[in-house]
């Protein structure tokens, strides 16, 4: 028997498809223009006009070499200092109903509801004596990125299945160390991999907060991606973002892999 | 007590490094340039001042036109990634979150690639038609296209939970009765994914209105309010100034976010208990 | 209402991919105005047949014809057919009315004709009184009555319910299937109604088609699939009985016993048959009559069922089975057994050994 194959493409899909694709091509098309800008000898005048080089990528990479290892070692520091203050309070949150409980859910999430400015202006009149040893760029950081880790956190460690494997535990004698350990942790090892990763990523692209309270002495990788495309060609802007990406984007991926992903920043 | 212990490493450090310098922040927006005495004339200048009030009207513009544009483009597009069976659905899903890990700076940055005075289209135009056209990254739409590509990872990321909770028969039996493609967005789709779309909107207005990476890169004369808080610390160091704008800024978006908030949880369809949950 | 259509299933396929078909090689006519059932266990390919009436699915291979016309890949909203989903999938969004109201709007019928029609659906599914209602307050049964009133509202051509009743709760279901029934003849439509409950299936329908695996099993009326199944499975999926082996000991005579003998509506000149045994086929031997040459049951459950005890046991020399007694039974202890007087078994099949 003749077997034709009708398959009916389902419209409303389709339509989704089309738009998906727009979109992605949207989100996608700067990446291989960036790259071909960065090799490019001379841009302004086409593309690979002048041929193709890596000159400016060396240039570039000479650049920003201090400010992106300044710009990673901040990012851990954020990362340290978020852990320490926002892991307890994200099982508190996920585990406890308090009086205040909402309070403490909307005191977290102030940042986010603050634009970047006001916080870092607030900042500089609040500690003016802090702002030349670079704490005040340090806690802009950690403010702005602790409500995406406990946003992260709190889910995972509210399961209703991981607290009952923690209950099992307890009757099978485990302490509250080695609940903790053992039960605790591995089970939100995900969740706990893209909140690290994600106040990584949200650290080393942060850019409102630390326009405004960095200093020569501590300068971060963006601030420098700014006064690149300010003041300097073209090609090595493009080169410089290129290195930039290089730190970003694949964390990002994995992020998207590990199923957390949250609002980043404009 | 635990809870105290686990609680207060967070409040301490929001008390210290949020709370009291937003309280500053508040003081010193209340007070007479060089000097401490009380006064209202920040704020009066931030509504008198033409300036300012071009500034809001920029920024209401922008932040409005771009998540208006964003939610429209990014409903299909949140249906079909957590719908569709196809094989590239992941790939298409990833593609999308990149933009949100990138600062504003960078994505103005990209709009000047593609549509600057030597960007890639502009070229590309001279070489086919001998004219320079679509050299708009430094006007209105080039920032509004910057304000665009931050927003379509967000909005896609948030509608996507919502349609996953959208039953698949609900979309298939508008289609028995007659419901045209369209028709299935229009009177079933935004319908049911309302309050997802107004959740969504609150957060994207209220980031488009503290934007300043992307304005700070694009902008040529269309002055939004973050440039202008920026502008009046750093450039005329008008402190008080400044702090007037940032706590109105400030204001607007906890105003939007809340507002928006409480319309998308009301609009939320009340459950009945034992209702039957049958999915497909 | 419309004229109600008919269906032909030609030869239809479907397969998700190549090697893993859902629906295999079925054919079968739906008379306009009548209610087939579509009835097999879980993953049978039945929800499927009538996706693909409704066009949300094509077939891979066959034709699906309604009133004679191939309906070929023609999408969902032209096809003019209501569906009704296990869920029911109630926009809601909207009240009642607009519900009902749905289809007639993306028809584009004029204002004053669907609110003529709203009413007429309204009352004929007894739904009157909840017309401003959000649908989000209804009740199961409540709700079932707004999908099928939005589904007849725009004069459909075939009416197409997957499980109507599993939804609701069982003590309800009775009277509502009634009910059912009572609105479907009303209305004259044609109906495909898809469950995996063989009384209702018995109660409604015209004909059914017992599906298994993608395949139909056997299409009759349900007279015919109760006193003559086609096969073991239809006998015990449609039929709720046991088969046993049984020897062929004369003319429309078979053995299933040592002691149990009993006339069938079938001679098959095989020796070695499959029957088909139903509770109320076999009998406790009553006090007072002849045991001597009865089979012997030992009963290993006893379930009372209100108007008397269902007896599960071991028949010696056969297997399991279930009959009706009147009186509780000893659990081990060993009845005689006889075949009920003036009971026909049916012979389902040869047993190939």
């Amino acid at each position: 028997m003749a077997r034709q194959r009708q398959r009916a493409t389902d419209p409303v899909m389709a339509i989704g498809q089309g738009f998906t694709l727009a979109a992605v091509i949207l989100c996608l098309a700067p990446m291989p223009l960036l790259i071909v800008v960065a090799t490019t000898a001379n841009w302004p005048l086409g593309f690979w006009a002048g041929g193709i080089t890596i000159n400016w990528l060396r240039e570039g990479w000479e650049t920003v070499r201090p400010y992106a290892f300044f710009s990673v070692r901040l990012a851990c520091i954020v990362l340290v200092i978020d852990l320490a203050v926002g892991l307890p309070a994200a099982w508190l949150i996920a585990r406890h109903n308090f009086i205040g409980r909402q309070a403490l859910v909307a005191l977290i999430n102030l940042p986010l509801a603050i634009p970047g400015i006001a916080i870092a202006l607030a900042l500089i009149l609040a500690y003016p004596l802090a702002r030349a040893s670079g704490l005040l760029l340090l806690l802009g950081q950690v403010i702005y990125t602790l409500p995406f880790l406990v946003a992260t956190l709190a889910p995972a460690l509210a399961q209703p299945a991981l607290v009952e494997r923690e209950a099992v535990a307890r009757t099978l004698g485990a302490s509250a160390v080695q609940r903790l350990w053992h039960v605790t942790l591995p089970s939100i090892r995900s969740a706990l991999l893209a909140a690290l990763i994600l106040v990584f990523t949200l650290s080393m692209g942060e850019f409102n907060v630390s326009f405004f309270l960095f200093t020569p002495l501590n300068k971060t990788l963006p601030i420098e991606l700014y006064s690149a495309y300010i003041t300097n060609r073209v090609e090595v802007a493009a080169s410089i973002t290129l290195i930039f990406l290089l730190f970003v984007v694949p964390a990002a991926v994995a992020i998207e892999r590990l199923g957390g992903s949250k609002i980043g920043q404009a | 007590m635990l809870r105290a212990s686990l609680a207060a490493p967070v409040v301490v450090l929001f008390a210290l490094a949020l709370i009291m310098p937003l309280a500053v922040l508040l003081r010193q927006s209340l007070v007479e340039e060089g000097s401490s005495r009380f006064t209202l004339a920040n704020y009066a200048a931030v509504v008198t001042s033409l300036a300012y009030r071009r500034a809001l009207l920029n920024s209401i513009l922008i932040a409005f036109a771009s998540t208006a544009l964003a939610l429209a483009l990014c409903l299909p597009v949140a249906v079909y990634i957590e719908r569709s069976n196809s094989r590239y659905r992941n790939a298409l899903a990833v593609a999308l979150t990149i933009p949100l890990s990138l600062p504003g700076i960078v994505i103005g940055f990209f709009v000047i690639l593609l549509f600057g005075l030597t960007g890639a289209i502009p070229q590309l135009s001279l070489l086919l038609t001998g004219e320079r056209r679509f050299n708009f990254a430094y006007s209105f739409g080039g920032m509004l296209l910057g304000y665009l590509y931050f927003q379509i990872p967000r909005v896609v990321l948030m509608l996507r939970g919502a349609v996953s909770a959208l039953s698949q028969d609900v979309i298939d039996v508008s289609r028995t009765l007659g419901a045209a493609p369209w028709r299935v967005y229009l009177d079933v789709l935004l319908p049911a994914l309302f309050p997802a779309l107004i959740s969504a909107a609150s957060v994207s207005l209220a980031t488009a209105f503290g934007a300043f990476g992307t304005a700070a890169t694009l902008s040529r004369g269309f002055r939004v309010l973050p440039l202008e808080i920026a502008s009046s610390f750093t450039e005329s160091f008008q402190v008080e100034r400044a702090a007037s704008l940032s706590i109105a800024l400030a204001v607007l978006t906890t105003a939007i976010l809340l507002g928006l908030g409480r319309v998308a949880e009301r609009a939320q369809q009340p459950r009945r208990e034992n209702d039957t949950p049958l999915g497909s | 209402m419309t004229v109600a259509a008919s269906v032909v299933f030609d030869h239809i396929f479907y397969a998700y991919a190549p090697g893993r078909p859902v629906v295999e090689d079925v054919c079968f006519e739906v008379q306009p105005g009548e209610i087939v059932v579509l009835v097999g266990p879980s993953g049978c390919g039945k929800s499927t047949l009538l996706r693909l009436v409704a066009g949300l699915l094509i077939p891979t291979a066959g034709r699906l014809l309604m009133d004679g016309n191939d309906t070929g890949a023609l999408p969902p909203d032209r096809r003019l057919v209501g569906w009704v989903p296990q869920s029911y999938a109630l926009f809601e969004h909207l009240n009642v009315r607009d519900n009902v109201a749905f289809g007639l709007r993306m028809h584009r019928a004029p204002r004053q004709e669907i609110a003529r029609r709203v009413n007429e659906m309204l009352d004929l599914c007894r739904i009157t009184e909840l017309a401003d209602r959000p649908v989000t307050q209804l009740s199961g049964g409540q709700r079932q009555r707004v999908a099928i009133a939005r589904a007849l509202a725009v004069s459909p051509r075939v009416l197409l319910l997957d499980e109507p009743l599993a939804a609701l709760d069982p003590q309800l279901r009775a009277a509502i299937r009634a009910d059912l029934q009572a609105l479907l003849r009303a209305s004259g439509v044609t109906t495909l109604f898809v469950t995996h409950d063989q009384v209702e299936a018995l109660a409604i329908a015209d004909h059914v088609a017992v599906l298994r695996a993608g395949r139909v099993e056997q299409f009759g009326t349900p007279q015919t699939l109760w006193q003559s199944p086609a096969n073991p499975f239809v006998a015990e999926f449609f039929g709720g009985a046991t088969v046993l082996p049984a020897q062929r000991v004369g003319p429309n005579r078979v053995r299933l016993a040592p002691g149990v003998e009993a006339c069938t509506s079938l001679d098959d000149h095989a020796t070695a048959l499959h029957v088909a045994v139903r509770a109320g086929d076999l009998e406790i031997v009553p006090d007072g009559e002849s045991a001597a040459h009865a089979g012997r049951l030992v009963p290993t459950a006893s379930e009372f069922t209100g108007d008397g005890f269902k007896v599960t046991g071991e028949l010696i020399g056969a297997g399991t089975v279930t009959l009706l007694h009147d009186r509780p039974v000893v659990l081990g202890h060993t009845y005689p057994v006889r075949v009920r007087p003036g009971r026909t078994i049916c012979v389902v099949g040869q047993n190939q050994r």
